[in-house]
């Protein structure tokens, strides 16, 4: 710690929010995840200090609304998502590939703030983009797996990144977490482990974003039950029609097809007619028989 | 009902797609080494191991504080040929370790982070610039090679770091670099449409490219220029005698370290507990009695190999 920022975007901690990360802390070490912070080693100076360095160069709401209330950290919401993500995500990483994704996430953006307009200093000025960081992301998985199949450390990687509407509400939407005195991080690498990590094949991510897509749309549908909530309902089915959308045209171009073959070629079949009679059954399946797990889903999705 | 049956297929689908796992069979070759883990200091994950011989040996775990449920700390364990003494290494500096001699070693870690021991203690500093995760290092007296998944080295020369990026490391993610008694960087160059290679840097500073063959090179080993090994990640090493690779097929199981000890001896070891034994002519599985992943083995003439991973220090019986 250190840096220009590193007080400001400091991590709340209250009892409810310690209370609510340790939750999330059981739930993803009896699921064999690890959702405490990378670094909280106090001995030495290792974390990720990027996203907070350059926390005024990140996109996002921030100062940009002067709405203190609104406001936990006054810098970009994206600063905020992307240094909890970077830091409690990926604990376990046997192949490098979480490793890769974090070095090419630092060289994408970095080189996108090093493009920005310079100010009379020299210094970069201004903001990046959504677009900038999105990229910057879909770039990141695509190069390191693409490296880790070329030399064979995990040739079965093909997970692609989470559809842009999902990854926009984590940008915008996680900052007001830590305005409520939660700490962001715990959820947020353990939504990013459990939905995008990088490691899984195209399928295995397919079906874990499917079924959050249909429980995002299930709860959407409960909402829409009652007229003062409709309008919310009817944005989170949206958001989980959008991502199963999405979800499924990138998978299939990471070569999830491909991964249907062999001996599992009829079963594969059978799943093939499932999704073609739309992914909306696999979340109602999830859905009815969860729906608390559904409502933990939804905001875990909105979290990155 | 349907959907839910649908949603088991999936699932069911999804299991299917495991990457195979093979465990030896036979008598159990291997034992644990009780390591002297500070009081307060639970599961201990070993990383590295890596020693300059039998009696300067480092060992370097992550473990997990009984008091802080937190992320895991950095320790140590030093074998000075009869007695192991431990060491905290801070700031998680827990992915790779490379002794130089009893006064010297480097360990690296997370987020450029890169620790030194003086002979009595590590010091960490944190490599101005670097935001990412450092994953091996080799050293010699003033003289550290980094790999960082990037397509450079990060290289210290007894003052600064700086970034090394020979051509052909272009588009590439380097993971691994391995050094030769003599001061010799080998490092594995894979990049798709070309013929997987080591890539070697002489003492005098040139690089050269040697292509290896199909399949991708994911560690190095050698006990010398003329017993080199460039593995991959499961089907096929190849071995050079100083003059051509030779391809010798694997088990099949991922591999996650290896060591040379001789041209008649070397060691691999990987998930669910698999380690393969090189006696010259072709790889033998060797029991090791644990599922559980190996990371690292050390295997130098004249003492028991040593293997780490989840399941703690393991020496050959």
């Amino acid at each position: 710690m250190g840096g220009p920022n590193d007080a400001a975007m400091a991590e709340p901690h209250t009892w409810w929010g310690d209370t609510f990360n340790a939750g999330v802390n059981a739930l993803t070490a009896a699921t064999g995840y690890d959702s405490h912070r990378v670094t909280d080693n106090p001995a030495g100076p290792a974390d990720n200090p990027f996203y907070r360095d350059n926390a005024s160069h990140m996109p996002g709401w921030g100062n940009t609304f002067g709405l203190d209330f609104l406001d936990p950290h006054g810098l970009p919401s994206g600063a905020t998502a992307q240094d909890r993500a970077t830091n409690y995500v990926g604990q376990d990483d046997p192949t490098g590939v979480w490793a890769d994704v974090r070095r090419r996430l630092v060289d994408n953006e970095g080189a996108a703030i090093n493009a920005l307009p310079k100010d009379a200093a020299g210094n970069p000025d201004g903001n990046i983009s959504f677009l900038d960081v999105y990229g910057a992301h879909v770039d990141a998985y695509s190069g390191a797996q693409q490296a880790a199949h070329a030399d064979g450390r995990d040739p079965t990687a093909n997970n692609s990144f989470v559809d842009p509407a999902s990854f926009a509400l984590a940008m915008y939407g996680a900052p007001l977490m830590e305005h409520l005195g939660i700490n962001a991080g715990p959820i947020t690498g353990a939504s990013i482990d459990y939905f995008n990590d990088p490691t899984d094949s195209a399928t295995s991510g397919w079906a874990k974003r499917m079924g959050l897509a249909g429980a995002e749309m299930g709860a959407g549908a409960a909402m829409m039950l009652n007229p003062l909530t409709a309008p919310l309902g009817l944005a989170t089915m949206g958001l989980g029609a959008f991502g199963g959308v999405w979800n499924t045209a990138t998978a299939v171009g990471n070569g999830m097809l491909g991964e249907w073959g062999g001996a599992i070629a009829d079963g594969a079949s059978a799943a093939g007619g499932a999704i073609a009679s739309g992914a909306q059954a696999v979340g109602g399946a999830i859905s009815d028989g969860a729906s608390w797990v559904g409502d933990g889903l939804g905001n875990l999705t909105g979290l990155w | 009902m349907k959907s839910a049956l649908i949603a088991i297929a999936l699932l069911g689908l999804v299991g299917c797609m495991k990457k195979k796992t093979a465990i030896a069979t036979g008598p159990v070759e291997w034992e644990p080494v009780a390591l002297p883990v500070p009081a307060g200091y639970a599961k201990v994950v070993v990383k590295s191991v890596r020693g300059t011989g039998p009696d300067d040996v480092w060992v370097l775990a992550a473990a997990q504080r009984t008091d802080d449920r937190g992320a895991p700390y950095g320790l140590s364990f030093h074998f000075d040929g009869t007695t192991w003494r431990a060491a905290e290494v801070p700031a998680r500096a827990t992915k790779a370790i490379w002794p130089v001699s009893p006064t010297e070693a480097w360990a690296v870690g997370a987020y450029g982070t890169v620790a030194r021991w003086d002979g009595q203690r590590w010091t960490a500093t944190k490599i101005e610039g670097v935001d990412f995760d450092l994953l091996d290092v080799v050293a010699w007296h003033d003289d550290v090679w980094v790999a960082a998944a990037g397509p450079e080295l990060l290289h210290f020369d007894g003052a600064r770091w700086r970034k090394e990026a020979p051509p052909e490391l272009a588009g590439t993610s380097v993971h691994e670099v391995f050094g030769e008694a003599d001061g010799t960087v080998l490092v594995p160059r894979n990049l798709a449409g070309k013929v997987p290679a080591v890539l070697r840097r002489s003492p005098d500073g040139a690089w050269r490219l040697d292509e290896v063959g199909p399949g991708g090179v994911v560690h190095l080993a050698g006990s010398s220029p003329a017993d080199r090994w460039a593995i991959g990640a499961m089907e096929l090493a190849y071995h050079s005698d100083g003059r051509a690779w030779r391809a010798t097929p694997l088990a099949g199981t991922r591999t996650l370290g290896a060591w040379a000890t001789s041209p008649t001896e070397a060691y691999l070891v990987g998930v669910g507990g698999s380690i393969q034994r090189w006696d010259g002519a072709a790889w033998q599985p060797s029991a090791s009695g644990t599922d559980a992943d190996l990371w690292t083995v050390f295997a130098p003439p004249g003492m028991k190999p040593l293997v780490g991973g989840a399941a703690g220090l393991l020496r050959r019986k």
